[in-house]
């Protein structure tokens, strides 16, 4: 019954509904328009081993702290001489790499100042980032995540981080024998991430505009006809 | 006529003019700093700037000849232990960073003034957050040196040796020398400290700073709060215009009225015969599309869909997968679908237009609009440097949503409706005790589980029901809500309609199936083992015997009955209720916690006295679980906040007693309901914090609606006797309503 009103109104004012219908078309267009942009991601893991394996070794030294120490040895990564080591490694000015651990950027307390600075640091990421990650807590496996503008570039910057990530494991003056290992799992895994403007986005956006154009062509008429019945009140209580 | 519409135009750009005058002298003060002597004016610094770093605590490497030079993390000798005293080490480096010596030099090495840094640690995430919830003394300097340009807040994370770092400065390059500089300022204090204590500095702890600071401003403050306090100004010195103009106007109009006027048989004429008068509503009703359930009207239906869903889906829980700067529950996306109909339909006009006819209930729900609207943007400075006004802001929708569904309900409902409108809410309270009882015995969530299947996981995200137990050992029994409180709060609304319904029914049957129900929904409020299952009912009771004792007392018989039958629906509920409220358990963290909240409260309290430190903006996880709605109320909004927030209920309370006296016999039964309704949440909102939790307030909303829409219809019901059971001197009240009845009928007429 409502929906009858309101069509009645419309219908009314069917030129200018219909001139909604375009508004709404050019709105999904502008929506569609825009650049496709192209990043290129890879993927590494490597495993933190203990100097006799303890795939072979029923309990190596060193055994029990692994995963606690897989964790800090990744996130030694973002430590700014370890970052220039792997700008270096890569190729690459040190000022446009960045070594991000996504536990880090979680507060432990989510009060509003550590909530807002998280959100603000992981907005200030340079053009290639280095993510370290442990994905399984009872693990000592390091997974290591690049982005870059290209897939090229995204493999070089997971074999630059797992090279000094060795490094970083075996400090000067140690040998094999009386230091960690760490050795890769698996071979890189590329993917490029294409963002281009989505349809369903447009054809929302245009469903949208279209509800909102007929809504305001009801109220705007609703107005008219409310402020004329009002002088008309007014005029037969003048006349009264 | 032409000199009339230049008027309007007239006043209309006055209107305009003013308020935007008022909106831009508000929105100038709120962003500056006024000065009499000499007279002047200086704009706040209201940008904020915020960053982090991170800081890993390693032992120094072994000097032990034996041993190769290997720090802690590096050394595969080390045992778990090892990490456990590093992190405990790193526990005790961040008290160290809040220390007095140590934000000295912080200040020397981020170039700014000491007594401009508030430096503090935030509690330990693993210690109980009772323990860890600031002292009165302890929140009372926190508030003062939140005041401060430069904040640091330190964390450590519970299971590895890392201290996190987040700096607060008026720009972002700002926060990020600070936070640097927190982290130079303890390098620089313990080469000090072992330079005078340690002979050895190999035996100095190593920190590894995980990257240079990074952060950037993070809120620009200025224009969002002018923006916020004009808006809010501009709307409310525009309505303070436009109602004193219509309270000047129908007075000029009653004055003005000639009798002759006055209709000889119209709806609003007292003198009319009763079943006319209904031939008349039937006829209308006929051409309005029918009253509800049979109806051609779309909006009666669409609010009994959101009803449904209030009763059946965790519908706070269910979020649309969408990156939003508000987070979209599924009330947020329906409700505003509801209201651009209910908008259009009433611009549209016509016979069944929905007409907004106010009451004092309406009046109560838009004073606690204003005044938390008020709170939020008369605090906004203070909220932007804390960094809350955003959660102010985003909470606005939210209260917002409450009085649009009352709006709408009390408009849209016709008041030959609301009995059908309170049988189908009894009928979904019911299906909601039946699931919370099967919840009960087989520990299976109905409601989160078809839940889980209706809404494709693509689309939307539904978390499960996790059947697990609360600090004091009791199951989590909550239905469709998110909290086994709050579903005592929706069930013991909706008692009321059993309970009258039982006192009102003429016949057996009907009054067999009313006291099933009551039997269900007292069972299932128990099987949340929760006190306030006894306690909530008991307010609906008294409310009810308040108003019909004799009835109440005749249905005594009945209460055993309904004692055994609720035992037999959740075997021991009851029981296991009854004993929690032995004075010897009355010891426990969940009642001693709240009462040493109303102490812990006062620093917040006298900070911000009238109109509170702005509404939604109190954050539990960074202050303190307050598990009440009235200090909620009391430090968000204030005093004139919690005031305004009691008066809905109280508001509803009074006007169900006008049209309980009334007597007509269609309109006491829903306002003896919206009465008890509107007693039970003032009891509910003392015991959790009823508005965070949106079940229990959207059903209080729709019950306070049934009863505005005989406030707001009373003329055109019938006011047929009570002769059972009036009392005698009430029966001299009836000419004199009936006269003020004619009265308004009169001003309506005029006015239309």
């Amino acid at each position: 019954m409502e929906f009858a009103a309101i069509l009645r109104s419309l219908w009314r004012h069917r030129l200018l509904s219909a001139l909604g219908i375009v508004v709404a078309v050019a709105v999904a267009v502008l929506a569609v328009r825009g650049e496709t942009t192209v990043t290129g991601l890879a993927s590494m893991r490597v495993v933190v081993e203990t100097p006799r394996s303890q795939l072979v070794d029923a309990a190596p030294p060193g055994s029990a702290a692994i995963q606690a120490r897989s964790q800090l040895l990744g996130d030694l990564l973002a430590t700014t001489p370890v970052m220039r080591q792997i700008a270096k490694a890569a190729g690459i000015p040190a000022s446009e790499l960045s070594v991000v651990d996504p536990t880090l950027n979680r507060p432990v307390v989510a009060t509003p100042l550590p909530t807002a600075a998280a959100q603000a640091a992981a907005g200030q990421v340079q053009p290639n980032v280095v993510t370290v990650n442990v994905p399984d807590d009872t693990l000592p496996i390091v997974e290591l995540d690049a982005t870059a503008p290209t897939t090229r570039m995204a493999v070089r910057l997971v074999r630059a981080a797992a090279v000094v990530l060795k490094k970083v494991a075996v400090p000067a003056g140690s040998t094999p024998a009386t230091s960690l290992a760490v050795r890769a799992v698996t071979a890189p895994h590329t993917k490029n991430l294409v963002k281009a403007p989505r349809h369903m986005l447009a054809a929302v956006a245009a469903l949208l505009t279209f509800i909102l154009w007929c809504a305001g062509i009801v109220l705007v008429q609703g107005g008219r006809r409310r402020r004329r019945r009002g002088r008309r009140r007014r005029t037969a209580t003048q006349a009264a | 006529m032409r000199r009339l519409g230049h008027l309007r135009l007239g006043r209309r750009r006055a209107f305009f003019l003013v308020s935007t005058l008022v909106g831009l002298i508000a929105a100038v003060i709120s962003i500056s700093t006024v000065s009499l002597s000499p007279p002047g004016l200086h704009f706040r610094v209201l940008t904020v700037g915020a960053a982090d770093t991170h800081v890993l605590v390693d032992a120094p490497p072994s000097t032990a000849p034996e041993r190769p030079p290997y720090s802690t993390i590096l050394d595969f000798d080390a045992v778990p232990q090892d990490f456990y005293m590093l992190t405990y080490r790193a526990d005790l480096l961040a008290t160290l960073i809040v220390s007095e010596p140590v934000v000295d030099k912080i200040a020397a090495g981020a170039g700014v003034p000491a007594d401009s840094i508030y430096a503090y640690q935030s509690p330990d995430s693993t210690v109980p957050v009772a323990m860890s919830e600031p002292s009165n003394e302890k929140r009372a300097y926190q508030i003062q040196g939140l005041r401060r340009p430069n904040i640091l807040e330190i964390q450590v994370r519970p299971s590895a040796p890392i201290i996190d770092i987040y700096a607060q400065a008026p720009s972002g390059p700002a926060a990020k020398t600070l936070a640097d500089a927190a982290v130079t300022g303890l390098r620089r204090y313990l080469t000090q400290l072992g330079g005078t204590r340690l002979a050895v500095d190999a035996h100095r702890v190593v920190l590894h700073q995980l990257g240079p600071a990074r952060g950037t401003l993070v809120s620009s403050g200025r224009k969002k709060i002018a923006i916020l306090t004009f808006v809010t100004f501009f709307g409310l010195a525009w309505c303070a215009l436009a109602l004193v103009r219509r309270m000047r106007r129908p007075r000029r109009a009653t004055v003005e009225a000639p009798q002759a006027h006055r209709p000889a048989g119209g709806l609003g004429a007292a003198g009319a015969h009763p079943a006319a008068l209904r031939r008349v509503a039937m006829l209308r009703a006929g051409l309005m599309g029918g009253d509800w359930p049979r109806t051609s009207r779309v909006l009666p239906w669409m609010l009994a869909m959101f009803i449904a869903m209030v009763w059946l889906v965790p519908f706070d829980q269910i979020q649309l997968n969408v990156s939003l700067p508000i987070t979209l529950p599924l009330d947020r996306l329906f409700l505003p679908i509801i209201f651009g109909v209910w908008v259009l339909t009433m611009r549209a006009g016509g016979p069944g237009a929905p007409k907004i006819r106010g009451t004092w209930i309406h009046a109560a729900i838009g004073a606690f609009g204003v005044v938390a609207l008020l709170s939020v943007v008369l605090n906004a400075p203070e909220l932007n440097h804390t960094i809350e006004l955003m959660e102010g802001i985003k909470r606005i929708p939210l209260f917002a949503s409450y009085g649009v569904l009352f709006i709408m309900f009390a408009s849209v409902v016709r008041p030959s409706e609301v009995g059908a409108f309170t049988k189908y809410m009894l009928f979904l309270a019911v299906v909601t005790s039946v699931g919370m009882l099967i919840e009960y015995r087989a520990s299976y969530n109905v409601f989160y589980t078809v839940a889980h299947s209706i809404f494709p996981s693509q689309l939307f995200t539904v978390p499960s029901a996790v059947d697990g137990v609360d600090a004091l050992g009791r199951r989590l029994v909550r239905g469709a809500s998110s909290q086994p409180l709050e579903a005592v709060a929706m069930l013991s609304l909706a008692l009321p309609i059993s309970l009258v319904g039982i006192m009102r029914a003429k016949r057996w049957g009907p009054r067999l199936w009313y006291c099933l129900a009551a039997c269900l929904l007292l069972a299932a409020m128990a099987s949340t083992y929760r006190k306030s299952s006894l306690i909530a009912p008991v307010s609906v009771i008294a409310t009810l015997a308040y108003f019909r004792p004799r009835q109440m007392i005749k249905m005594a018989p009945l209460a055993v009955v309904m004692l055994g039958a609720v035992h037999v629906a959740a075997p021991g509920a009851f029981g296991s209720v009854t004993a929690q409220l032995n004075s010897n358990r009355l010891n426990v963290p969940t009642v001693s916690d709240r009462v040493n909240r109303y102490d812990a409260v006062r620093p917040d309290l006298w900070s911000h006295l009238a109109f509170g430190r702005g509404m939604g903006t109190y954050d539990h996880v960074a202050h303190r679980i307050l598990d009440s709605e009235v200090l909620d109320r009391l430090i968000e909004t204030g005093i004139l906040g919690l005031v305004s927030y009691m008066l809905m209920m109280v508001a509803t309370v009074l006007v169900a007693r006008g049209l309980i006296r009334t007597r007509g016999p269609t309109v006491v039964a829903p306002a003896m309901m919206g009465a008890a309704a509107a007693v039970s949440f003032i009891v509910v909102s003392a015991l959790y914090d009823a508005l965070e939790f949106p079940h229990a307030p959207y059903l209080f909303l729709c019950m306070a609606g049934l009863v505005a829409v005989h406030a707001s219809h009373d003329e055109e019901e019938a006011p047929g006797p009570e002769p059972a059971r009036t009392h005698p001197h009430r029966r001299t009240r009836a000419p004199l309503l009936r006269s003020s009845r004619e009265m308004r009928g009169t001003k309506r007429v005029v006015r239309s």
